[in-house]
């Protein structure tokens, strides 16, 4: 059995390598790669809940402004901005969330 | 380690008239291109992979940063080769506000030299008037300078010159060498341009 090479304080994070060696790393390797101490070669730190969490304030902060817009366009009779407007969203929304 | 990485004085060009992303040529002293890498644009969360050639055939390291936002920015570099993380380069946050600063981290996460900009007075010039005045950093540990990253001054091309000194290789890896060089030329040299 090898040795675990990482000592911390604290849960840490479960990372499962190709070659069946489960080992526990630091938080502050979420999302990065590590050398698996069994095997040796470089295997993904699962990114776990934090990304998709920011993702999701990313998606709302963005859209929140947009539909703010929309709507006030609608509402006077600006129909044209109000359709600009969600068009430009989504465009921008989407394009975020495709990077993302 | 192949031998194309034996050399003590590499040069990374950067070309930033490219329209989206940007292209890495890394030279040895015998100006032989010996890594190539293509910065895609766009991307929130930076992977840049680098390829002995431009033919991009044979993937020779991975820099990849760990999160999509990070005020402290770690990005690990692996070796595609032999498929092990050689270490990691951070951006130490905070302090590269007035000055830049990067940490060099082994394999194992731990700190093993340290990366910053010449001096603070000149990062705040460098700051105020912009890209007139080249940039430089050194590479220490423990007081010791083990690499010199120098750029050219050139308006179009970013030219940074990696110069490594005598025994800088007993206490880092070639590989995480160039791939802080080809980070600091992507990082910082996106930020000026």
């Amino acid at each position: 059995m090898p040795q675990e090479p990482y000592h911390f304080p604290g849960q840490g994070i479960e990372v499962l390598c190709p070659c069946s060696h489960q080992f526990r790393v630091p938080t502050s390797l979420r999302g990065g790669i590590v050398n698996c101490p069994s095997c040796q070669k470089a295997v993904d730190v699962p990114r776990g809940s934090r990304p998709e969490f920011l993702f999701w304030l990313c998606i709302i902060g963005l859209a929140v402004p947009f539909v703010l817009f929309a709507v006030i366009s609608f509402a006077g009779g600006h129909f044209t901005a109000g359709w600009v407007t969600i068009g430009l969203g989504v465009l921008v929304i989407g394009g975020m969330a495709l990077m993302m | 380690m192949p031998d194309d990485f034996q050399d003590d004085t590499y040069l990374i060009r950067r070309k930033i008239l490219t329209i989206f992303g940007a292209k890495f040529h890394v030279y040895n002293s015998h100006d032989q291109v010996v890594l190539f890498s293509q910065q895609k644009a766009f991307k929130l969360r930076e992977d840049i992979r680098v390829y002995t050639d431009e033919s991009m055939r044979e993937e020779r390291l991975l820099i990849r940063a760990r999160q999509i936002v990070d005020f402290s920015a770690a990005y690990d570099v692996v070796d595609a080769v032999d498929g092990q993380k050689v270490g990691a380069v951070r951006r130490k946050g905070f302090r590269s506000i007035l000055r830049d600063s990067w940490e060099l981290l082994d394999a194992m996460d731990n700190p093993i030299a340290q990366i910053q900009e010449d001096s603070t007075l000149m990062a705040i010039l460098r700051r105020t008037i912009g890209s007139l005045i080249p940039q430089k950093f050194h590479a220490t540990a423990n007081g010791r300078t083990l690499v010199r990253f120098r750029q050219h001054f050139n308006p179009f091309v970013l030219r940074l010159e990696v110069k490594l000194e005598p025994g800088a290789d007993e206490v880092l890896d070639r590989r995480l060498i160039l791939g802080a060089g080809i980070l600091l030329a992507a990082i910082e040299g996106r930020q000026k341009s």
